[in-house]
């Protein structure tokens, strides 16, 4: 008896110390149709994702069952349905809750603020269409003041209707509940405020009561790179009580869109001034060329080509690999097929896995197409002995289906990634190192085509929005662990492939003031063809001139970063991954 | 030494096959059966050592694998990475191998590949080599087989020159070119002439043709008034060209072949040089609507003279053209020539079959019947219809001539006397036989036949100046009855009409209100209707001092000998 009480007490301290701590974070299902609250919560899903020792789960408001608050460390909700029937047990829960908690957005009035955190709601602010800031724009509550740094929110008209204004200028705006008991007395901290660009109006943006968060916005409208979502990013560690990952800030810098016909005196010269900033080398590689439409400069018979077909690109590539350089997948052939998608069908400057044209999955997009096409590229990557650890999605974008594949067969995806809601079924587990692309073994190969091929995936809505992440994740909701890239890369001109253009000022402004969030990384890539002159397209002063990044590189050494080998990283922390998350759903299975 | 030179031959050989870094085809080919990877592999290391093919056995030996290195790439889903890797690698080999694709040799199988695979530039270059090869050769045998093999490149890259017309237009010039060397050659068969005319494609080719044909025309003179027949096939080979042409619309092309048919035509009068039917006719349904109004035109003007002379063609291209004419809707011209033909016809025919006389006709119940048909001049006919007797019943002052039915149409002149409407047909053969029906008559005179039994004679001829027609002349003449009767012609000749009396001692015998003559001296004076009776012809020659004649009455033939009147004036 007694061997089995003890049996049964190690089984049952096994199973409570493998438990995983948790968190809650609930989203407005909203009636039919609606779908946005599902996508601002898998934001938030995805930065949850920095934290792995967490179990996430996902749910509707409308699901909550009393108590709930109470089984995890945290609980987030993501108010963005106005008015939204919540059920009244989660305002009582939260409310008495010791649980950290934090509250998004709208239907903040039904909760009493006043005694929580020392405020009343008085309205949501509006845009203020008389008052035009300097670029003769409408004003809002557009700067976020947080920790000594000015964020901002996105502002600008839109591109495809100019009468329309893109910006998120609508916060619940708080005042004082009691002016003669100020908040602070009952604890409320303001972490951050907001001020109105017209007016200077600042009003509370973040409130903090011991265990209690606001955010007066949900914080993941129209993100950039000096959104105040990096702010939510940042306090997601006080919200969930969890330290710093690292010590230091790290940056990382790669050399994007590099194929075989690029030109090497560019490569050359970026790899040696990287070489003498002593900053690690990442190469974006493309293995195969591909100029359908013969819009490149190039010979005839280059209309494809391999990584290993041209001798002095593979010299290149041994020189780098003698600096310790490494290689990034990027891509197959970085386009798709022989058509434009959308710009030249040039390897680099199109999309591969998406559809640009007609905005959707491309024609071809199934489990073998993409399996065996990367197939193709790892075989030609080996054979000039390159074998990437992390992977890169051309121009970020892909279908869910390929993410999902990307997240299954690379042990690290880089970049920022695109998102739509989405239905599965058969999922595979997130972190099985027998798919991920390490050798050539054809076996092996089938097989992992066989096992991936019974994923289906269906999206829910027709919009997709990108993101953006301050620090590594280790697992979005597609299953990659993806290292940051959040600070862009340098675009002079307006073009075709530029919406909006910028400068390397921007980018170490925008890295200074990212020091303040915790573990985030100054991650940015470069083109080669910056090193052309001005006349060229480049930011030379003259041909070959790297002044430009170099400065880059000084400046975000300079405000601490430490550049880092990427590679090491990814290998480090390979097997480190979030648990599968748990959702709970209002219809059936599998709806995220 | 030799040891030597050996060793050195087989380093050369070396180094030759070394140039191209790659492995034998039958090794490609087994590698890329493999997977998709080697597939693609041996793609890509084809086209990067595409340039370093250097000799065509080389070149062709891995080009021929793109058949099989395409289905293998079917199998292995190439396109799936690379799409239409294979067509575009052999599109790139095509356009590269055509460097040594001579057309006057290369065999159709084999061409047929190098199409299969070929884009519109590497036709471009194909056609840049061919067109280098042509001006190399010199016989007729290899240009003949570049041409044919030119004919089957455009018909079987329409699909890459219907958006690249000028590549095909090249293809086209080039064909041209060579076979209008081969036109403008004075020495060419029939089948060789129709050979180069099916490859002359562009109008500037054909003009050049038409310009050759043009300046024959220009020379033609009576000596060499034999060409005509050439030019007129030569034409006829424009107009079947014209229908070929790509590069133009063929209207004026068409009129210009046309006005040079029509100058052929005017030549062939002009030198008397008789047109057969065939010529004729394989040339007038070709004609252009310009050339149709100019044509008929100039029928209608020509010099009665030509036309005379020319009978046999004036009458069957009239005729030819009238349909034509009415074929095309041209109303005004087609009437204007067919009143026209309708007046000349019948005497150029009766010239063409030299049946002017009087033909004894023998009706269904035995009875004997004669019918004179006599001209006038070049460009009128009467006749008359008489029985044994010779008692004229019927006298006839408008006869057309249908050449399609080869019929001729007589009736008598309206409002004259009560069988004014009398109307006869009658067709003459070659042999001057004739077969008559009394249209309105009774049946005894329907189909039935006769032989031409009496012709005005031959005379001597001799050149008589217009101002000397004017004159007296005498002498004695035999009438029927046999009497002598000495007789007296007076001839007024205005320049512009003939009129002339024959008188006797009793009197006045006949008035001729008509009168006929040409340069050879022939002449004919003809009265107007006897009442009662029929008409009278005085038929013969000038001579320096005298006229050589002899009196016809129609319906009853000649009624003297010949007799001779002489001229009474200085």
């Amino acid at each position: 008896m007694k061997k089995i009480s003890a049996l049964v007490f190690v089984i049952l301290f096994s199973s409570l110390t493998n438990a995983k701590e948790c968190v809650r974070l609930y989203y407005d299902h909203g009636p039919e149709g609606y779908w946005i609250g599902r996508t601002y919560a898998l934001f938030a899903q995805n930065l949850l994702g920095h934290f792995p020792e967490l179990q996430q789960i996902i749910a509707p408001i409308e699901t909550y069952k009393k108590g709930d608050i109470e089984t995890c460390r945290a609980t987030i909700y993501i108010g963005s349905y106005f008015n939204n029937p919540i059920p009244p047990d989660f305002y009582v829960d939260f409310e008495n809750t010791k649980r950290n908690v934090a509250w998004l957005g709208y239907n903040v009035w039904n909760l009493p603020i006043d005694k929580i955190w020392g405020f009343k709601y008085n309205q949501l602010t509006k845009l203020n269409t008389t008052t035009l800031d300097y670029k003769l724009m409408p004003t809002f509550y557009k700067w976020i003041n947080y920790k000594g740094e000015r964020f901002f929110k996105y502002g600008g008209w839109s591109k495809t209707n100019p009468t329309e204004f893109m910006a998120g200028f609508e916060i619940a705006a708080l005042e004082p509940a009691n002016s003669v008991v100020p908040f602070e007395t009952i604890g409320t901290e303001i972490l951050s405020t907001a001020t109105h660009n017209g007016t200077n109006d600042t009003l509370p943006y973040i409130l903090r009561n011991k265990n209690h968060f606001y955010f007066a916005d949900v914080p993941f409208s129209f993100m950039h790179e000096a959104d105040r979502y990096l702010v939510f990013s940042d306090i997601l560690f006080d919200i969930l009580n969890l330290p710093p990952r690292h010590k230091t800030k790290k940056a990382l810098i790669r050399i994007e869109d590099v194929h075989a016909l690029m030109p090497l005196n560019l490569l050359y010269l970026f790899t040696n001034t990287l070489a003498e900033n002593k900053i690690p080398i990442h190469i974006s590689i493309i293995p195969f060329f591909f100029d359908p439409l013969k819009l490149y400069d190039r010979k005839d018979n280059q209309e494809f080509v391999g990584a290993s077909h041209v001798k002095e690109f593979v010299a290149w590539i041994n020189e780098v690999k003698r600096l310790n350089g490494k290689f990034i997948w990027h891509g197959v052939t970085h386009q798709y097929g022989r058509q434009k998608n959308p710009h030249d069908g040039v390897s680099g400057a199109d999309f591969e896995f998406w559809d640009a044209v007609n905005n959707s999955a491309v024609a071809k997009d199934s489990v073998p197409w993409v399996l065996n096409r990367l197939y193709d590229g790892f075989n030609e990557l080996d054979k000039i002995g390159v074998h990437p650890k992390i992977w890169l999605t051309p121009h970020y974008q892909a279908s869910t289906l390929d993410y999902y594949l990307f997240g299954r067969v690379f042990p690290w995806n880089i970049g920022r990634s695109i998102y739509y809601n989405f239905e599965f079924k058969n999922k595979p587990a997130d972190n099985n190192p027998e798919y991920w692309f390490t050798d050539l073994d054809p076996a092996k190969h089938q097989k992992r085509i066989a096992d991936l091929s019974q994923i289906q995936i269906q999206p829910t809505a027709s919009k997709w929005n990108g993101q953006a992440f301050p620090y590594e994740i280790y697992g979005d909701i597609h299953g990659q662990r993806l290292l940051p890239e959040n600070l862009g890369n340098s675009q002079p001109f307006e073009n075709a492939h530029v919406l909006i253009p910028r400068s390397v000022e921007e980018i170490v402004a925008d890295a200074k003031r990212n020091l303040v969030i915790r573990d985030v990384w100054a991650s940015f890539f470069y083109h080669p063809f910056l090193f052309e002159d001005y006349n060229s397209g480049g930011r030379g002063s003259y041909v070959g001139d790297p002044s430009e990044l170099v400065y880059l590189v000084t400046e975000i050494k300079k405000l601490g970063y430490e550049f880092i080998d990427a590679e090491d990283f990814a290998e480090k922390n390979k097997h480190l991954i979030r648990p599968e998350p748990i959702y709970i759903n209002m219809k059936k299975e599998g709806t995220l | 030494m030799k040891a030597l030179l050996f060793a050195t031959l087989v380093t050369f050989t070396s180094l030759a096959n070394a140039i191209v870094n790659l492995d034998s085809p039958e090794v490609m080919l087994q590698k890329a059966s493999i997977d998709r990877q080697n597939l693609r592999d041996v793609v890509l290391s084809l086209e990067t050592q595409l340039p370093e093919m250097r000799d065509l056995r080389t070149f062709e030996s891995y080009f021929f694998l793109c058949d099989k290195l395409q289905e293998k790439a079917i199998e292995f889903n190439l396109d799936d990475l690379y799409p239409d890797g294979v067509k575009s690698l052999a599109t790139r080999m095509a356009a590269f191998g055509v460097k040594w694709v001579d057309l006057s040799k290369i065999d159709q199988p084999k061409l047929a590949y190098y199409l299969k695979w070929i884009d519109i530039e590497g036709l471009s270059n194909l056609l840049s080599y061919a067109t280098y090869y042509s001006k190399k050769i010199t016989d007729v045998a290899p240009l003949k087989y570049l041409s044919d093999n030119i004919d089957f490149i455009i018909a079987s890259t329409t699909y890459l020159t219907k958006d690249r017309f000028d590549v095909e237009i090249g293809m086209r010039e080039l064909s041209t070119s060579i076979a209008i060397k081969f036109l403008l050659r004075a020495d060419l068969s029939d089948a060789d002439r129709a050979f180069w005319a099916s490859k002359v494609y562009t109008s500037s080719g054909l003009s050049l043709y038409t310009d050759q044909v043009q300046q024959k025309i220009y020379g033609l003179k009576p000596v060499n008034k034999a060409e005509i027949h050439t030019i007129l096939v030569s034409l006829d080979l424009c107009f079947k060209i014209s229908d070929q042409l790509i590069d133009a619309p063929t209207t004026y092309i068409k009129d210009r072949i046309s006005d040079l048919f029509v100058e052929t035509v005017k030549k062939s009068f002009e030198l008397n040089e008789e047109l057969n039917s065939a010529e004729v006719e394989l040339i007038i349904p070709d004609l252009s609507l310009r050339s149709l109004q100019s044509f008929s035109m100039y029928l209608i003007s020509a010099n009665e003279e030509q036309i005379f002379k020319n009978a046999n063609s004036f009458v069957r291209i009239g005729f030819l053209l009238l349909d034509k004419l009415f074929a095309n809707n041209l109303r005004t011209e087609h009437t204007q020539l067919n009143l026209f033909l309708g007046r000349i016809a019948a005497p150029l025919q009766i010239a063409a079959l030299d049946a002017e006389g009087t033909f004894r006709i023998v009706d269904k119940k035995g009875g004997i019947w004669y019918l004179t048909v006599i001209r006038t001049d070049s460009l009128d006919l009467i006749a008359a219809l008489a029985d044994e007797n010779w008692n004229v019943f019927r006298t006839f002052y408008s006869i057309k001539y249908f050449p399609k039915d080869n019929v001729f149409m007589a009736q008598g002149s309206v409002g004259q006397q009560e069988t004014d409407n009398s109307m006869i047909n009658f067709k003459i053969d070659a042999n001057k036989n004739i077969v008559m029906t009394d249209m309105f008559g009774p049946d005894l005179l329907k189909n039935v036949s006769g032989k031409l039994v009496e012709q005005p004679q031959a005379q001597s001829h001799a050149k008589v100046l217009a101002s000397r027609i004017s004159a007296v002349y005498e002498g004695s003449v035999a009438f029927s009855d046999g009497k002598p009767a000495y007789v007296k012609l007076s001839i007024e000749f205005d320049g512009i009409s003939t009129t002339a009396r024959m008188t006797d001692k009793f009197g006045i015998i006949y008035d001729f209100t008509k009168g006929f003559f040409n340069e050879a001296g022939e002449f004919s004076l003809t009265s107007s209707r006897i009442p009662n009776m029929t008409w009278v012809q005085l038929r013969g020659n000038f001579n320096e001092n005298e006229i050589r004649t002899q009196v016809i009455i129609g319906g009853r033939g000649f009624i003297t000998k010949p007799f001779v009147l002489k001229r009474m004036n200085p």
